[in-house]
């Protein structure tokens, strides 16, 4: 009997061409990746070179010297509501006292002729009293000693940001969600994306009370970024750093802030698969 | 064969991971400030202990409380009652957790011969262990010192890094002076105005002192009341054994020198050129270096800690800015840091050499102003509180010590010097009634 072997490509030129192919075809693709590295390269300096370009010119010439102190300016965003409400106080205010400051003169110039000495006394008064209480007010700015420990003991603490601040703050951050870019793969669905939105800004005001920093931490500008995973039932599967601040402890404040805060609000099926995968990032604080 | 095919796919999946992940941000936004609560309790004294040293160790305690009270934005000092027992018990973490407290400090003061013993233990509360605990043998006149050591000992446990405690401020005073002849010396205080200490005694007009990092030094200008010749010559002082020398007596103004790293040379201003210039000069030689050379005016110096850059006041651009340069050359890398300010003086750079203080006239008074060191983030920092002037920086950074200017009446203005922290919200005056106080300048030895 003749053995049936399966016929072998035993053909030389065959196998030469197939192997001269796959060589070609691999250093094809090998120059395609090489070009694409290269033109992002070359793009992305070309952006960054703009983008030092605009902020260089955006770093506008100081015109003056600022007129708000440093603490000024972090009270005025926190009482923005309060001030609002001030004004249009005073505003109603003014003009009342207005008409009877014009009222008063016209009752008093008769009198005026026939009383003058008491008037300009009375005018001495008024100044010497103004003299006075400014005086006083100025010894009492330099009576302040730091000798006598604070007696703040009953005073409630408000951290950075009072009560009255959350409904401006969370107006500023949801400003502040960054949207994402074009999408390159996955089935993107408009509803789908607005729900997975929806979903995942809830996510800084549950994280936000756990979020703490000593003060050495506090004005330095860090920036991390935490990648999060989450359970369909809201609990966070997995939470790493994927953008790291440079300070080690700063991180590890960060994901902490987030482990703190599980469980988040139950997924649903329309964005789950998203979360699931981890497609959250939690800027600490962009 | 199939190698070549296998090597084919893997290429192929190569592409598949260079794919960017898409991914959205949510920004969670600014942190809160860690306040932690602390009690230092009253003292434990034992009652062999005579009345003056029971007035000492509630010194003490007071000194501890005031000490991390500084630290407003770290610690949070509470009140606490009155010790129902003689001597320290056992912690009770559950107790104190209940109150909220972080940290308890206590401090038991017992007899030790003709001096005391003074036992200071710090628990922290949370973490449910003891962080200090340590005694040290003193007398009622060096209490204060070992309670400040003692204070920063236990800082440096929790924060990690160095407080001011143990620091000391110099500064000028006029108090001495007599009717029209007017005398300024130099003074020495802890950093809460205690334990004034007198170092000159010229009778004369002292200005800008300095000192090295290590103490041994002392640099001051003198306008000598005495003598025919009113120059404004520099002298240095021998720490250890209080003689003062002539350093320079160059003709016109020999002035506002600061320290150079090394502690072997400083940074001075001369005119003896004609115009004011910024001169190294080495302490022990006298050999002089021009650092600046320009024919506007270059003044009042200030160096960073490690020595490699330096921020003064020049005249340039036709009115007084705030420039920087490596001060290991001449000339060398010169660039303008502010430029708005109808009359900047006094730039300081801050201890990590990122910030520049100085003050500036605005508004008819003197405020002081921070600018990052590369001209950025230019800030205000007092306003509303009289004409404040040479600020300078606490050794760890935290802190900014200055002079203060007050009108008390049309022929009488009032200066003391105050603190406040970095961002401008003012402790207080540690001077007062101690004659007009200025040119403070902070150190840690």
């Amino acid at each position: 009997m003749k053995d049936f072997s399966t016929p072998k490509f035993n053909h030389q030129s065959f196998n030469f061409f197939v192997r001269r192919s796959t060589y070609v075809h691999a250093l094809l693709i090998l120059c395609t990746l090489t070009g694409g590295k290269i033109a992002f390269d070359i793009q992305q300096k070309e952006r960054d070179k703009n983008l030092e370009l605009i902020s260089a010119s955006v770093r506008v010439d100081m015109v003056a010297m600022p007129t708000q102190t440093l603490n000024e300016l972090k009270n005025m965003s926190s009482g923005v509501e309060e001030a609002k409400k001030e004004v249009k106080a005073e505003l109603t205010e003014k003009p009342v006292e207005k008409v009877a400051e014009k009222v008063e003169p016209k009752d008093e110039k008769p009198v005026e002729k026939e009383d003058p000495t008491d008037k300009t006394e009375a005018l001495r008064e008024a100044q010497s009293k103004k003299r006075m209480d400014f005086l006083s007010k100025l010894k009492k700015i330099g009576d302040k000693k730091v000798d006598a420990p604070k007696e703040n003991t009953q005073k409630a603490e408000k951290g950075l940001y009072g009560e009255k601040d959350t409904a401006l703050k969370n107006l500023v951050l949801s400003g502040n969600k960054l949207s994402k870019g074009t999408q390159m793969y996955g089935d993107g669905n408009a509803a789908e994306m607005t729900a997975f939105q929806a979903y995942a800004s809830r996510l800084p005001d549950l994280v936000r009370p756990h979020w703490k920093l000593p003060s050495f931490l506090m004005n330095k500008n860090l920036k991390a970024r935490v990648r999060v995973w989450l359970a369909m039932n809201g609990e966070v599967t997995r939470a790493v750093i994927y953008q790291s601040s440079g300070d080690s402890e700063y991180d590890q404040r960060s994901v902490d802030a987030v482990k703190a805060a599980s469980p988040f609000p139950a997924l649903k099926e329309e964005f789950g698969k998203r979360v699931l995968n981890g497609d959250i990032l939690l800027g600490f604080p962009l | 064969m199939k190698k070549l095919l296998l090597v084919f796919i893997l290429l192929l999946s190569a592409t598949a991971f260079a794919q960017d992940d898409n991914l959205t941000i949510v920004a969670v936004g600014d942190a809160t400030l860690e306040k932690d609560k602390m009690v230092v309790q009253d003292p434990y004294t034992s009652g062999s202990l005579t009345a003056a040293q029971k007035n000492s160790a509630m010194e003490l305690v007071k000194l501890l409380r005031n000490d991390f009270a500084f630290y407003q934005k770290k610690f949070f000092l509470v009140e606490s009652a009155q010790n129902n027992t003689a001597s320290r018990q056992t912690t009770n973490y559950d107790y104190w957790n209940g109150k909220g407290i972080r940290y308890l400090g206590t401090a038991s003061v017992d007899k030790s011969g003709v001096d005391m013993k003074v036992t200071v233990v710090f628990e922290d509360i949370k973490n449910r262990k003891q962080i200090y605990n340590s005694s040290m043998t003193t007398s009622i006149s060096n209490m204060r010192r070992t309670g400040h050591e003692m204070a920063n000992k236990v800082y440096k446990q929790i924060i990690g890094k160095d407080s001011i405690f143990n620091s000391k401020i110099t500064f000028v005073s006029d108090r001495n002076t007599r009717g029209r002849k007017t005398v300024k010396e130099v003074y020495m205080m802890d950093f809460d105005g205690k334990n004034v200490v007198q170092l000159t005694n010229h009778a004369g007009i002292v200005m800008s002192p300095t000192m090295s990092a290590d103490g041994r030094w002392l640099v001051y200008s003198l306008i000598s009341n005495t003598g025919k010749k009113r120059n404004n010559d520099l002298y240095l002082m021998d720490m250890r054994t209080k003689t003062a020398t002539v350093l320079s007596n160059k003709e016109g103004v020999n002035s506002g020198a600061v320290f150079l790293t090394g502690g072997h040379s400083i940074a001075l201003t001369l005119t003896v050129s004609g115009n004011a210039e910024i001169y190294e000069m080495n302490i022990n030689t006298k050999e002089l270096r021009k650092i600046t050379n320009h024919f506007a005016s270059d003044v009042d110096p200030s160096i960073t800690a490690d020595g490699t850059l330096m921020t003064f006041l020049s005249d340039r651009p036709g009115k007084a800015m705030i420039y920087t340069m490596d001060p290991r050359g001449t000339e060398k890398d010169v660039k303008r840091i502010s430029f708005v300010g109808q009359f900047n003086a006094t730039p300081r750079f801050s201890p990590d050499g990122k910030e520049i203080v100085f003050s500036s006239w605005l508004d008819n008074s003197f405020d002081l102003f921070r600018i990052s060191s590369d001209g950025q983030g230019l800030s205000r920092l007092t306003k509303d509180f009289g004409s404040n002037e040479d600020p300078s920086y606490s050794n760890d950074g935290e802190f900014i010590t200055f002079t203060s200017q007050r009108v008390i009446s049309r022929a009488r203005a009032d200066q003391n010097i105050y603190i406040m922290d970095r961002d401008g919200g003012i402790l207080g005056a540690i001077t007062s009634g101690f004659g007009n106080c200025i040119s403070p300048r902070w150190y840690n030895f």
